[in-house]
């Protein structure tokens, strides 16, 4: 209580026991027990002083009246007296009034609602105190109510209710009475108490939903841990306990209950039948679980570690399938028809699933949008507040959730907002798996609390607890106790398990299950009998129990007979409405942007990630590079092939580091939400938005610092393009892994199992032609590189870079013509001359073993020749050839005579092309003289000679290659275009300016962006049918079957 | 926060778009310039191409000095090795269609030639790649591969593999230029390394006048005759035109030169134990200081006009 109140108050009270006759004893004593109650001991003397001096001011300006009041006057009949007492007790009301008044206007301006009623209780306590209820009191308490605003019935009901000392008077709703027999009154709510000596009167204020008690009779009852004094007005906040010595508790949860009369919670049975669990591995569970319940009960599972409480929850809850048995809600299946049973059950896991990026009320917000479709905002916003308030975490609502190391908010606060999560769509049955790990007594009592609470407004709770203390494990209603190896061995009252257990050793005092002084149970009792082992000759424990599991159980079997309630018919009620998938996404999305733009670090690392690394790298590759060694131009760069895979590394790099993490952060939220049954597309696909998004962004950041940095002119958006669909295609992937692992460390030795293997294939390190013979495919690309991103998207780049550079552009396609003719001209040619001149030698040699020489010669013309009959199919061979025909000195000159024709061909289409490339240079040079440009300018600016020098290959030892009865070009792969062998076939050479697939060329460029694009669709088909994490998990079982095995 | 994120993106999109501006020469644009040009012309230029006797050709490479030996010539008569009288190497972009290319080509290799004679390996590998360059360009870099290449820096202690390499290489250029309907371009390879030979002579002579360097300039009167010859052919080439009257200029300057041949007998040597014709016959140039400088003037001015 502020100290503004209390000197109000003292103000009130002096004004109000001055009125009269003046302070009795018995009213300043109150007053002293009021200050004695709530302050310490130096403070009550300075209160009471100061209560003094508001009494003696009043006495000082009223010298006559208090020299004429004397107690027993007002009882007086002479009238005239009576009158002059009106007359001056008028006066003073006039004083004390306008008085009054003021205070009461100071304290309108400082005080709630709430403690304005507090205020008002304890004022007419104090008038209650000497049962001196005069009229001017009377009056006074009337002027501050309608100060206070308070309403003027509830004020009556208030006043009756501190006034009154038996049920007379108190015939309202608002009143409730606890007590044996139920008193007489239709309005008159009432808790029967067997055992109760007296009345326990409880009032409801509804303005502002406050409960009040107190208590007439002779019993010692405790609130609170507190001791009751005999009609005294409590405040009975939430979560109070109200313990009758001889009686059931009475819990705030209770009352609640009773005045709201809330009886539209369906009802529900469960019922579980023989449930048997066996484990992967065979081993047992659980077994011949029998339980029964319906509505309105907090159940406990308790047992040794390992005993298979969780495995029992999860089987109750319908996360686990049973191997045996059935788990009936209504009547309903939950392993079998979960269709029909779902959002009837809550599950609250140990585990933390709370979002440490967003704040308490974030967290509860986004989770309760994903529960119920149809809620407006507006609605829910004040479904969140009430329930935030009803659990106490209103205060720290926009605190951020932290984690357990960073924390934010204290272990209770957070397991009760996982609690709220559940609680907030209120689920008919509710599991929740210790609840109490980890926090304090006082935080663990809390939970327990609300728990009950939920309870007892109708809902099944089953909670698996371990080591509750007394009152804790006193709380709950029944209590099923396990042992090693999935034995039931209890199920009942929790005092009664006590008992049983004792009662089973032979131990003294065995039909006592609590303390009879302090009412305390300890539930350690029963784990030490359970548990109890045998001492050997020395007095040491041994390993060995006195009772085995299978003991207990039989015991268990012999003494619990369970009927299993009647299941009822009606459909469970469903307290989940799931938005649709869209609406999920969105929801996804929005939750995932708040927690990570929250993350201050995480944002800042990740956008500035991409500008730093490319200022680095550009900057590093950016030298002084012209012929004369001053000054820089993009052309003579050597760096920009390596500058272009590092680009690419860079991607895969920051895509993979930034979606790795994301699924395993969010798997035990994951869990719950399938439990929930949202959609885990709607959750991949939110995942994937946010992070292509980054992808874009950082992808923009890279290219627009990189490239002004090399000079790399209108290469933005190919440049971002690619590196944006790596970036997307390492997000899939990253997933994959995230999904796929168990830990972040796992995912993060795994990167760079994945990126050096994107490096050492993506054709820029190594060459394709010089890898080991069983990767290497001569004239394609390798197929293990074709699986790499990298390798496309650095193909991608290298050509678009080259092929589309404002210089080559003009001249590619004149390019492309002149060395295609010329690679038959200079190189094909002359190569079957070569071999038809070994050919003729080996002839007339005559030796036998050079038969086979000849053979495998002639396979490589005939391949030679089938090439140049694809190039100038007008051109007529002049004589049969295929695989089969043999060679023959006739058909030796006819070949030759042949290649001689089509050279003369090849020659003269060459020749054109060289002039017409001359024209083409001479047109340019007028076009951009008159653009007031050169063409050097351009070469400068826009090609790159070490580009050039990579996709044309020129460095090749072998330009033609006799491979596997083939002869392949080597030379100018950016000028080859590819040769499908079949509809099928999208092989190519590195380089190829064009790509094949399905009769259908396309641009190198797009095409291979499409590529990197069906690779990423095919890893979210992977992440969304958990390829990876199955494949992994079969692994797992093997290993470990071979251990069981050994 | 959310402005953070702006920043560089709407940076990017200045950028972006930053990059993309100013005039450009586009395909349709140069197509339509192509079109636009005379097919008179191009019937024309179709017309010029010739077929010419490979044998006169190889008669004519034959006797031509090739560039290694005007370069042994210069070492042995005492010149130093000078930078200064090559074309230099970074010139490459300047030779922008495949006359001037294969001209120039003549002229690098010649300068090759030369930095190779003074095992100039830094200078060397600076003109073997504008050679290079060049013969990529005129799509004849097979002759270039990297091993031939990689042979010809490793053998340079070693002057006859070197002498011999380079010439081979030239002549299997010729030889596949030839085969391939390009002799004018072959003619104009040997037309620039003759051209460059001749300059590093004159050049040489300008600072250190020398008898022997002066009677070989005069000797080129024979050579110039078959190479005019030789371009004859190719007249009608508008492109290689004004360099065959630029030639003729120079070979009026010979026209006052005298070269007479005295034949004498042949005698019989014995070197290192096999027996050998020695032919005795000697050739009298008969040129004076003026001359010499009126062939350097104009040598120089058409070399000008090629490398340039």
């Amino acid at each position: 209580m502020s100290e503004e109140i209390l000197k109000a108050l003292t103000q009130l009270f002096a004004i109000i026991t001055k009125q009269d006759e003046g302070v009795t004893d018995v009213e300043r004593a109150f007053v002293i027990d009021f200050f004695k109650q709530r302050l310490s001991k130096d403070s009550v003397d300075e209160y009471l002083q100061l209560y003094e001096e508001f009494l003696t001011e009043k006495q000082r300006k009223r010298p006559e009246r208090a020299s004429r009041n004397k107690p027993g006057e007002e009882n007086s009949d002479r009238p005239e007296r009576k009158e002059r007492i009106a007359r001056s007790a008028k006066l003073t009301s006039m004083k004390d009034s306008v008085r009054t008044l003021a205070i009461c206007k100071k304290i309108n301006k400082t005080l709630t609602q709430k403690q304005k009623v507090i205020v008002i209780i304890e004022l007419l306590e104090l008038v209650n105190s000497d049962k001196n209820f005069t009229s001017q009191r009377r009056e006074i308490l009337n002027t501050v109510s309608t100060v206070f605003n308070i309403d003027t019935d509830e004020y009556k009901v208030i006043e009756n209710f501190v006034l009154s000392e038996t049920e007379e008077n108190l015939n309202a709703d608002q009143v409730l009475i606890a007590s044996e027999t139920k008193p007489e009154g239709d309005k008159i709510n009432h808790i029967p108490s067997e055992g109760l000596r007296g009345s326990i009167f409880f009032l409801h204020v509804k303005s502002v939903d406050l409960y009040f008690a107190k208590y007439i009779g002779e019993d010692e009852l405790i609130l609170n841990s507190q001791v009751v004094y005999q009609n005294q007005i409590y405040l009975y906040s939430s979560g109070s306990i109200l313990k009758p010595p001889t009686s059931h508790p009475i819990y705030y949860a209770d009352l609640v209950a009773q005045y709201n009369h809330d009886d539209s919670g369906s009802t529900v049975s469960f019922n579980c039948k023989d449930v048997e669990y066996k484990f992967s591995n065979g081993a047992i569970g659980l077994r011949n679980v029998n339980i029964t319940e319906s509505r309105g009960q907090l159940i406990g599972i308790m047992g040794a570690s390992g005993a298979g409480k969780t495995t029992l929850l999860n089987v109750l809850a319908g996360i686990e399938t049973p191997s045996q048995g059935e788990v009936l809600i209504n009547g309903i299946d939950i392993h079998q028809q979960r269709d029909k049973i779902k959002g009837v059950i809550g599950y609250i896991a140990q585990d933390d699933i709370l979002i440490e990026d967003l704040t308490v009320y974030e967290n509860l917000f986004f989770n309760a949008r994903l529960c119920f479709k149809n809620k407006s905002d507006e609605a829910l916003k004040e479904l969140v507040l009430d329930v935030l308030i009803s659990l106490g975490l209103e205060h720290i609502k926009s605190l951020k959730v932290g984690n357990v190391l960073n924390k934010k908010i204290s272990g209770g606060q957070r397991k009760r907002l996982n609690i709220a999560l559940e609680l907030i769509r209120e689920p008919a049955v509710m599991f929740v798996d210790e609840p109490t790990s980890g926090l304090s007594s006082r935080d663990s009592e809390n939970v327990i609390d609300l728990l009950k609470e939920l309870s007892l407004k109708g809902k099944l709770i089953f909670v698996v607890i371990h080591q509750p203390s007394s009152e804790i494990y006193k709380m709950f209603d029944k209590m099923f106790i396990m042992d090693t190896g999935g034995f039931p061995i209890y199920y009942g009252s929790p005092v009664e398990a006590v008992v049983h257990f004792k009662t089973a050793t032979n131990q003294i005092n065995s039909e006592r299950g609590q303390c009879h002084e302090c009412g305390n149970v300890n539930p350690e009792q029963v784990f030490d009998i359970i548990e109890a082992r045998v001492v050997n000759e020395y007095g040491q424990e041994t390993g060995k129990r006195k009772s085995t599991p299978e003991q207990w159980h039989d015991l268990y079997k012999e003494t619990h007979i369970i009927k299993h309630v009647a299941d009822f018919d009606e459909a469970p009620p469903n307290a989940l409405n799931i938005p649709s998938k869209l609406k999920q996404w969105l929801i996804f999305t929005l939750r995932d942007i708040k927690s990570k733009v929250s993350n201050k670090q995480y944002m800042l690392i990740n956008l500035l990630q991409a500008p730093v690394l490319a200022f680095i790298l550009a900057f590093i590759i950016r030298y002084d590079n012209t012929p004369d060694g001053k000054g820089y131009l993009f052309r003579y760069n050597e760096n920009i092939p390596a500058f272009l895979l590092m680009s690419i590394i860079v991607a895969l790099f920051m895509g993979l580091t930034v979606s790795a993490e994301e699924i395993i952060r969010d798997r035990k939220i994951e869990k719950r939400e399938k439990f929930l049954s949202l959609s885990r597309s709607s959750y991949l696909f939110s995942k994937l938005g946010i992070l292509f998004l980054l992808s874009a962004i950082q992808s923009a950041l890279f290219v627009a610092v990189g490239n002004p940095i090399l000079e790399i002119q209108g290469m933005f958006f190919p440049y971002w393009l690619i590196l944006f669909s790596t970036s997307c295609f390492a997000n899939v992937l990253g997933l994959n892994i995230s999904a796929s692992f168990n830990s972040a460390v796992t995912v993060y030795i795994i990167i760079p199992l994945i990126l050096i293997p994107q490096m050492i294939l993506s054709g820029a390190l190594f060459n394709f032609e010089k890898l080991h013979d069983s990767v290497a495919a001569k004239g394609h690309t390798p197929i293990i590189a074709d699986i790499m991103a990298s390798r496309w998207a650095y193909e991608g780049l290298a050509v678009k870079q080259f092929k589309e550079s404002e210089y080559e552009a003009l001249y590619f396609e004149v390019d492309m013509q002149k060395s295609d003719i010329h690679y038959y001209e200079a190189y094909m040619i002359p190569e079957i001359n070569k071999l038809l001149n070994s050919c003729e030698l080996y002839t007339h040699q005559g030796a036998d073993s050079l038969g086979d020489k000849i053979k495998h010669n002639f396979e490589y013309i005939v391949d030679g020749l089938a090439q140049l009959k694809a190039k100038v199919p007008y051109i007529e061979y002049g004589f049969e050839i295929d695989e089969n025909t043999a060679y023959s000195i006739v058909l030796h000159k006819k070949i030759k005579a042949y290649l001689i024709l089509v050279g003369g061909q090849f020659n003269e289409a060459f020749n054109k092309f060289v002039s017409k490339r001359d024209d083409i240079t001479l047109m340019l040079k007028q076009l951009y003289a008159e653009h007031g440009k050169t063409l050097a300018t351009i070469k400068n600016e826009t090609f790159n000679e070490r580009i050039d020098e990579v996709v044309t290959n020129i460095n090749t030892d072998h330009r033609i290659l006799q491979h596997d009865g083939k002869l392949i070009r080597q030379i100018d792969p950016i000028f080859n275009n590819p040769r499908p062998s079949g509809i099928l076939d999208y092989r190519s050479p590195l380089y190829a300016p064009e790509k094949h697939f399905l009769g259908q060329y396309m641009d190198t460029f797009t095409f291979n962006a499409l590529v990197i694009w069906m690779m990423t669709l095919l890893l979210y088909l992977f992440l969304y049918f958990e390829f990876f994490r199955l494949f992994i998990n079969l692994f797992d079982n093997l290993k470990l079957n071979r251990d069981s095995n050994s | 926060m959310n402005k953070l994120f702006l920043i560089p993106l709407a940076g990017s999109i200045a950028l972006f778009s930053a990059c993309n501006s100013g005039p450009k020469v586009n395909t349709a644009e140069l197509n339509e310039a192509l079109e636009n040009k005379s097919t008179e012309e191009k019937k024309q230029v179709e017309e010029s191409i010739v077929q010419v006797d490979p044998a006169e050709i190889n008669q004519i490479i034959n006797s031509i000095p090739s560039p290694l030996q005007i370069g042994f010539l210069i070492k042995e008569t005492g010149g130093e090795y000078n930078r200064n009288y090559l074309n230099p190497p970074d010139k490459l972009d300047q030779y922008d269609n495949s006359y001037s290319k294969a001209l120039n080509l003549g002229i690098y290799g010649a300068d090759l030639a030369y930095t190779n004679i003074y095992n100039q390996k830094a200078d060397g590998g600076e003109y073997l790649s504008a050679v290079r360059g060049l013969a990529e360009d005129l799509s004849i870099d097979k002759f270039f591969e990297l091993s031939t290449i990689t042979r010809l820096i490793k053998n340079n202690d070693n002057l006859d593999s070197l002498l011999m390499i380079t010439t081979s290489n030239f002549e299997k250029i010729n030889l596949y230029l030839q085969e391939n309907n390009r002799s004018h371009l072959s003619t104009l390879l040997l037309t620039g390394g003759w051209i460059e030979g001749l300059n590093l002579i004159c050049s040489v002579n300008e600072y250190n006048p020398n008898k022997e360097l002066q009677e070989r300039i005069g000797e080129q009167k024979i050579t110039l005759d078959q190479l005019l010859h030789l371009l004859s052919y190719y007249e009608k080439d508008a492109k290689i035109k004004p360099l065959i009257n630029k030639l003729k200029e120079l070979e009026s300057v010979y026209k006052g030169i005298e070269i007479e041949t005295v034949e004498g007998e042949s005698s019989f040597e014995e070197i290192d134990g096999v027996m050998m014709i020695i032919d005795n016959s000697y050739t009298v140039v008969r040129i004076t200081d003026e001359q010499v400088n009126e062939i350097g003037r104009v040598i120089k001015e058409i070399r000008k006009s090629i490398i340039n």
